[in-house]
């Protein structure tokens, strides 16, 4: 079948010519404007996408692309800083990229961020490398602050994050009070986990230590308690396992929840000029509040399976025939 | 129409993050403004008008962000865009030319011409190259309800650690809706829909009546939600929180069963970019003469093949029409059965990122526009509203917590918290600390330093972007992402370092400004 014409690429010697020819032109046009630019070579690229599921199941798809690889050296990787006195910022290193440009799709940075059940294909698929923009900065962010703190979030209701800095004369002093205890100098870190009570209380249910790897500055920590409430300490393992010294404060987390509340006391209310205005409940029992709720929320899980859906499954395209219905409305 | 059973708001969220690069002739980054722009901003507009002009009962809800509305109104940016645009229709004319011999193609080659004139004539004619005031005059006339977002889309869980830092997200988000809009938001959109108990508290100081959080966000609300997904709650703050519904959401975003995936639908990749002879396209290629893709795209899906047939425009508007009406045939059938459920009408609240309709889904902006004729006068079981006028009719809500939860992959942090980019975050809790200092250590600074704390302000705002962090996880443009993180944490402690030295760069000073342009009125007190 006739299409557009079949398409022809300039051979990598090709682009690398271009790439030196246009990076020796804009230098001397930089030189002689007295500005700072420099070309780069430019990426492409896609986004996978999928739907999430209430229940958090992972329903993720493949789908991101792996990095391009690296071009090796570059046609005109100086930078073109110009030398009439222009500032010099921290990301101008910018390098042309040889990476042939085999293919690749545009696209916005976010393709939507809800992803296709497993099992469905990437949407849209992609069928391409994707060039690259190859930019780098100067500059390389400290990696200490000389702070003492630590900082743990959830990254889902089972797993925390957790990272520290602690300073140097705050492990000194600690060293220096087991030496006086006639303790061997600390030799492990490690992250105290307790689980607290319900409810506020501050006693521990359960707790263990987490040794972790010499230099270590962060930690994922498998917690398994979706809902539970965390205090989390980073110190040191003295002797055999047997005994956790704090370095830090501790740090409290709730890790989120992935079930649905038990109760269902509702309250009710209405937004007035000074916050909530209570409200009268709806004048039903509240039996019947409940049947009402749990026959919603299980229509809203059933999204996700045919079985619990309570009215015809219409949302098939496959299933719908148009054909069969003379319009919407009949 | 008759009183209706119940209610389908869907809500568009517009975004992009503030990529903006004086400093060279051409950036490849920018067209991610340049496509949304031709694909789905302006068509938007385009349809809200035709909608409005023809008198169509209509409701929308959109958020425009910050950092996209301060692109939108960016002459530099309007300007790229313009010229952007030109080379595209040159290149069409060109086309028209190429295929005059070979009937589909020249017919969609036409089509492309005649569009991206119109597309021209819209932006350059009709709204001067500010699109702004076209969707505020949309909004002002009563059937778009625009909603704020964070300063600059920060994943606020993530930058809980201190809660200023939260705050100052929202204060600015709100600062910058109003001085773009001319009217104080009703609604805001947590950016990825990521909620933590404790975070609608600002939203409430703020005046924000509602938000929009995930399905299970609102699911796993405590205590348990009397009607699901189907109404809101209204959190201990005051604010009340709407749950995106899953069953009209898969119709639009699953690529098995939604909409967008259907074989007779323009194929995203297949691209003249990469199809056609590398000179005859070398015009729209960037400068380096690596091959992008133009936007001018000649196949259809076809099926779960690699070959691909010619686009038809007519198979394809067929098809359009059949999704509208087999959307709204089930919103009718859900409504209906929720109105027999419950004891108040339902609504189905369908968020989607807007730049779905038009940009990956190229027919998404006119099956929009034919959803609401066919909602208007097809049917009557429901009604479009959005959650601000749901709220005015329904006052009294059940009062419960929501649930922590994103509407990221696997519902939770993961996306912008993994080994790819969680590195960033010492540095922006360190950045924020660090801000909150100079907020308070200078209460009331003025000339130069008082630029210089706004600036601060700027480049700390500008490294939260939660797309650095998600473009890193999704490991596409990560150098890019590295390099803005890096770089706008670096300027803010350079910033941060000559504030309490007393020695200020006031060439350096005003080069970063330059660049980084964002929020002009900031007030860096808000970090107070």
């Amino acid at each position: 079948m006739k299409g557009p014409s079949p398409k022809s690429r300039p051979a990598l010697g090709e682009v690398a010519v271009s790439v030196v020819e246009t990076a020796v032109e804009i230098a001397s046009s930089v030189a002689a404007a007295g500005q700072g630019v420099f070309r780069a070579a430019l990426k492409l690229y896609r986004l996978a996408q999928g739907v999430v599921a209430p229940s958090g199941e992972d329903e993720s798809m493949p789908g991101a692309t792996s990095r391009p690889a690296r071009a090796s050296g570059s046609a005109a990787a100086a930078s073109t800083r110009a030398t009439s006195g222009a500032i010099a910022l921290d990301s101008d290193a910018i390098e042309p990229s040889l990476t042939t440009a085999h293919g690749a799709a545009a696209g916005l940075p976010h393709a939507p961020t809800i992803e296709p059940a497993s099992g469905d294909r990437a949407w849209p698929a992609a069928d391409r490398e994707i060039p690259s923009t190859r930019v780098s900065s100067r500059l390389d962010l400290p990696g200490h602050y000389d702070l003492d703190r630590l900082v743990a979030v959830p990254r889902d209701p089972d797993w925390l994050f957790a990272y520290w800095e602690t300073r140097d004369a705050t492990r000194r002093r600690l060293e220096a009070r087991l030496a006086g205890q006639g303790g061997a100098p600390p030799t492990k870190h490690g992250l105290r986990i307790a689980i607290l009570g319900a409810g506020g209380a501050d006693t521990e249910t359960l707790n263990w230590t987490v040794e972790l790897p010499p230099g270590a500055t962060s930690r994922y920590v498998e917690i398994g308690r979706p809902s539970a409430r965390l205090r989390v300490s980073y110190g040191i393992v003295v002797g055999a396992g047997a005994a956790f010294v704090p370095l830090l404060p501790p740090v409290e987390v709730n890790m989120p929840s992935r079930e649905l509340a038990p109760e269902i006391d509702a309250r009710w209310a209405q937004l007035g000029d000074h916050g909530l205005a209570p409200e009268p409940a709806p004048e039903q029992p509240q039996e019947r509040l409940r049947e009402i709720s749990e026959r919603l929320i299980r229509h809203a899980h059933g999204a996700n399976a045919e079985s619990s859906r309570e009215w015809p499954p219409t949302h098939r395209l496959v299933e719908f025939d148009f054909g069969s219905h003379a319009s919407p409305r009949s | 129409m008759s009183s209706p059973r119940g209610y389908l708001a869907l809500v568009l969220h517009a975004h992009l993050p503030f990529v903006r690069h004086p400093e060279y002739e051409e950036f490849l980054e920018e067209r991610w403004l340049y496509e949304a722009i031709t694909e789905t901003y302006i068509p938007l507009l385009t349809l809200l008008s035709a909608l409005h002009r023809d008198r169509v009962p209509h409701r929308l809800t959109m958020s425009l962000t910050p950092p996209l509305l301060n692109m939108l109104a960016d002459s530099l940016l309007q300007s790229r865009y313009a010229r952007h645009l030109d080379r595209l229709i040159d290149f069409c004319e060109q086309e028209v030319s190429r295929t005059r011999d070979d009937g589909q193609f020249h017919r969609l080659a036409v089509f492309y011409r005649d569009h991206l004139r119109q597309i021209r004539r819209t932006f350059v004619d009709v709204y001067a190259g500010n699109l702004i005031p076209g969707f505020r005059r949309m909004q002002d006339e009563g059937n778009l309800e625009i909603i704020a977002c964070a300063a600059t889309h920060g994943f606020l869980p993530l930058l809980a650690v201190n809660e200023k830092a939260v705050r100052a997200q929202v204060r600015v988000g709100i600062d910058e809706y109003r001085r773009f809009l001319g009217r104080d938001p009703s609604g805001f959109w947590l950016p990825e829909c990521a909620y933590y108990p404790g975070v609608d508290r600002f939203l409430g100081e703020a005046g924000i009546r509602y938000f929009l959080i995930e399905s299970h966000g609102l699911l796993y609300a405590t205590p348990r939600p009397v009607y699901g997904l189907y109404a809101p709650i209204l959190t201990p703050s005051g604010v009340a929180a709407f749950g995106r519904d899953i069953e009209s959401s898969r119709q639009v975003w699953s690529s098995v069963e939604g909409y967008p995936g259907d074989h007779d639908y323009r194929d995203f990749y297949r691209d003249a970019g990469f199809d056609l002879d590398y000179e005859h396209v070398r015009p729209l290629l960037p400068p380096t003469g690596e091959r992008v893709a133009t936007g001018i795209k000649y196949y259809r899906i076809t099926g779960k093949t690699p070959h691909k047939e010619p686009y038809n425009l007519d198979w394809a508007r067929a098809k359009i029409d059949a999704h509208a009406g087999n959307f709204m045939w089930n919103r009718e059938r859900q409504i209906e059965w929720l109105a027999e459920t419950m004891d108040r009408p339902p609504i189905v609240v369908a968020p989607y990122d807007a730049e779905l309709f038009g940009h990956w889904w190229f027919e998404g902006p006119d099956w929009l526009e034919m959803l609401m004729r066919k909602v208007a006068y097809d049917q009557s079981v429901f009604r479009m509203t959005t959650p601000g006028r749901y709220l005015e009719e329904h006052p009294v809500n059940q009062v419960a917590t929501p649930a922590y939860s994103s509407w990221g992959h696997k519902g939770y942090n993961e996306v912008w918290l993994a080994h790819e980019n969680d590195w960033v975050y010492r540095h922006l809790h360190v950045a924020a600390d660090r801000m909150c200092e100079l907020a308070d250590r200078f209460p009331e600074a003025t000339g130069m330093v008082r630029r210089a704390l706004n600036q601060a302000a700027r480049e700390l705002l500008l490294a939260q972007s939660s797309d650095w962090a998600f473009i890193m996880s999704r490991g596409t443009v990560v150098d890019y992402a590295v390099t803005r993180t890096k770089d706008h944490i670096a300027r803010f402690t350079k910033l941060y370092r000559d504030l309490l030295a007393g020695e200020l760069d006031p060439a350096w000073l005003q080069e970063i400004e330059s660049r980084d342009s964002i929020f002009p009125t900031i007030d860096y007190r808000v970090y107070r």
